[in-house]
């Protein structure tokens, strides 16, 4: 089939005072319709800067290379109103503060009837019933009352709910999701995975789902890319990658979820080391000095992404199953 | 953070209640809205509230001392000083309000374009604000109106222009922080033009900041009415004036100091009220404040 959202070789570097911070590096995403991909990796990973790129967000300093097609058209070094037309319309994101992803002083029916009537060429009756939709959609009682309220009025939970019901306004075909539910209690958490996996079903949406949380991903994604130091260790499909992950990274992000129903006194596994600095790239595996299995061919060379298994990537040396 | 559940839709009455409860709480805020109310008042309804007609003269009286008919007193040409002070409001609110109007009509949209769109642009215009801000605000306003020439709408013109360097700084620092707010990435990602995040998103959350503001700048251009009419660069004679009253005062502060008194009292109240109400008005609009 062919993708929805193909991206190739992305790289994204920021000139800082230390040098060139090389944030993403030859990074490749498929998207196909109504699949959700999960992202994963630690903060700084790239993940964010990954996303953020797509619909060319990040800011004027960053320096992006490489391809990013949105069902064939290319998106990376498009005009600004090309961009305009593709954001909220085609491709829609979802940031992880909904505390301050609303404008505070309208209420939230006119926020999602700007969305709109930016869009789409729709009078303000339809669209006002449009409105009333969509807070219906992301389960939201009482949408005729509560679209006359302000963001203030409404719990987080709420507010991340009516964040998704502009995101999905104007039927976009890719939600991106950023870290969705890391700023909400973990009871919330668990409504919001619930919408996103019942949209994905009623609409058919293709979500790229952004986290550090690997449960999350379990919940939801279809398939799963693993990043570190702002490349792919990883990429399997979501059950083969739980069942045998094989970069050594992702066995020690997977050693450090905890599972209900473990062994007793099972201990949570940290991975020691911290994530490198990005602001040169090691001409080495960037995983090395936290990696039980670096030897000297992980020292001294940058593993490439291989093939192991059918659809299974991994750039490790040393791949395998604990 | 509060969260009003309990009462449905009455979330904007809430948050009015709570503002006036904070600006009840302030004693200096409520008697400068009073004082701020009553100038206005005077200058709206001068002819039914001032006792005399401003240019009627009583021979009878020249450089009276206040007395039970002329509360304070006569000028030179038995003119009555309390009738006089209150149509001196007229021009001093005027002054005050429209140079403000100018100012802000002019400011703020160059400071939303410099602030939001940074660049270039954005450094010529906060370089050039900063020349103009070396200016004393009075000096400004004093060369300008010597250029207009002398007339109560050419030195409030001249007022607005002066009162604009600060408020281009203030309107750009507010475009500058808000366009990094997360409900402004959001709009964006969303897909929104340039148009709708300056005039949705960006300028109605800095409205209570450009409000406050106001209120600064009202009493800064009453008080400058006054020193451009006390240097005849303002309101002419026989108009009255608060600056134009003082300026005539001068001969006879020996005589009757009640003629420099009283406009001299009413341009420091009416001032101290507007900077006052603008200092309730920013603690009371301060989100962080507590009480």
């Amino acid at each position: 089939m062919e993708p929805l959202l193909e991206v190739r070789d992305l790289s994204v570097r920021f000139a800082a005072d230390e040098g060139t911070v090389h944030a993403v590096d030859r990074m490749s995403l498929d998207l196909e319709p109504r699949q959700v991909l999960g992202v994963v990796g630690e903060s700084g990973c790239g993940k964010s800067v990954t996303a953020l790129s797509i619909l060319g967000l990040l800011p004027p300093t960053a320096r992006v290379t490489g391809s990013i097609r949105f069902q064939g058209t290319e998106l990376l070094g498009g005009s600004r109103s090309l961009l305009r037309k593709i954001r909220g319309r085609e491709i829609s994101f979802v940031f992880q503060e909904p505390m301050t992803s609303l404008n505070p002083v309208f209420r939230v029916g006119d926020q999602i009837e700007e969305v709109l009537r930016e869009h789409l060429s729709i009078s303000r009756r339809a669209a006002r019933g449009r409105v009333f939709e969509l807070l219906d959609l992301v389960h939201i009682p009482d949408p005729r009352r509560r679209a006359e309220e302000y963001p203030h009025q409404l719990s987080g939970g709420m507010r991340q709910r009516v964040v998704i019901a502009m995101a999905l306004a104007c039927d976009p075909k890719i939600l991106i999701a950023d870290e969705p539910t890391t700023a909400l209690d973990v009871t919330i958490q668990a409504g919001i995975l619930d919408l996103l996996r019942e949209l994905r079903e009623r609409l058919g949406t293709a979500i790229i789902l952004i986290t550090h949380n690997l449960g999350v991903v379990a919940d939801l994604a279809d398939r799963v890319v693993v990043m570190y130091a702002g490349r792919k260790a990883e990429e399997a499909p979501v059950r083969e990658l739980f069942a045998s992950p094989q970069h050594p990274y992702t066995i020690g992000l997977l050693g450090a979820v905890p599972r209900a129903g473990a062994k007793r006194n099972r201990r949570l596994q940290e991975i020691p080391g911290r994530v490198p600095s990005l602001a040169e790239l090691p001409a080495h595996c960037a995983f090395a000095d936290r990696c039980p299995r670096a030897d000297e061919l992980s020292w001294s060379q940058v593993p490439e992404l291989r093939l192991i298994r059918p659809d299974h990537l991994v750039a490790c040396f040393h791949p395998g199953a604990q | 953070m509060s969260y009003v559940e309990a009462t449905p839709l009455s979330a904007r009455a809430h948050r009015r209640r709570i503002l006036r409860r904070r600006f009840l709480r302030r004693p200096a805020a409520i008697i400068s809205l009073a004082v701020v109310v009553g100038s206005v008042a005077c200058a709206l309804l001068a002819p039914w509230i001032a006792p005399y007609s401003p240019d009627a003269t009583d021979f009878d009286a020249l450089l009276a001392p206040p007395s039970r008919e002329h509360l304070m007193g006569t000028d030179d040409l038995g003119r009555d000083t309390f009738s006089r002070v209150i149509w001196g409001a007229r021009a001093s609110i005027q002054a005050g309000f429209f140079a403000t109007v100018i100012a802000m009509a002019v400011a703020v949209p160059i400071g939303l374009v410099a602030g939001y769109y940074r660049g270039w642009l954005d450094t010529v215009i906060a370089r050039l604000t900063d020349v103009l801000l070396a200016f004393p605000f009075l000096i400004l306003a004093v060369g300008l109106a010597a250029i207009f020439g002398p007339s109560l709408l050419n030195a409030t013109l001249a007022l607005g222009i002066a009162a604009v360097p600060p408020l281009v700084r203030i309107a750009r620092g507010e475009a500058l922080a808000l366009r990094e707010e997360d409900y402004v990435r959001a709009a964006v990602a969303n897909g929104a033009n340039d148009a709708v995040i300056v005039g949705r998103h960006i300028l109605p959350n800095m409205t209570s900041t450009l409000l406050v503001q106001a209120t600064l700048t009202i009493p800064a251009a009453i008080i400058g009415e006054a020193v451009l009419s006390f240097l005849g660069l303002g309101v002419q004679p026989p108009t009255p004036s608060w600056g134009v009253m003082l300026n005539a005062a001068q001969p006879y502060l020996n005589e009757a100091p009640s003629l420099a008194v009283y406009p001299g009292l009413a341009i420091v109240v009416v001032a101290l009220a507007f900077n006052l109400l603008g200092d309730g008005l920013r603690d009371v609009l301060d989100p962080k404040t507590q009480r």
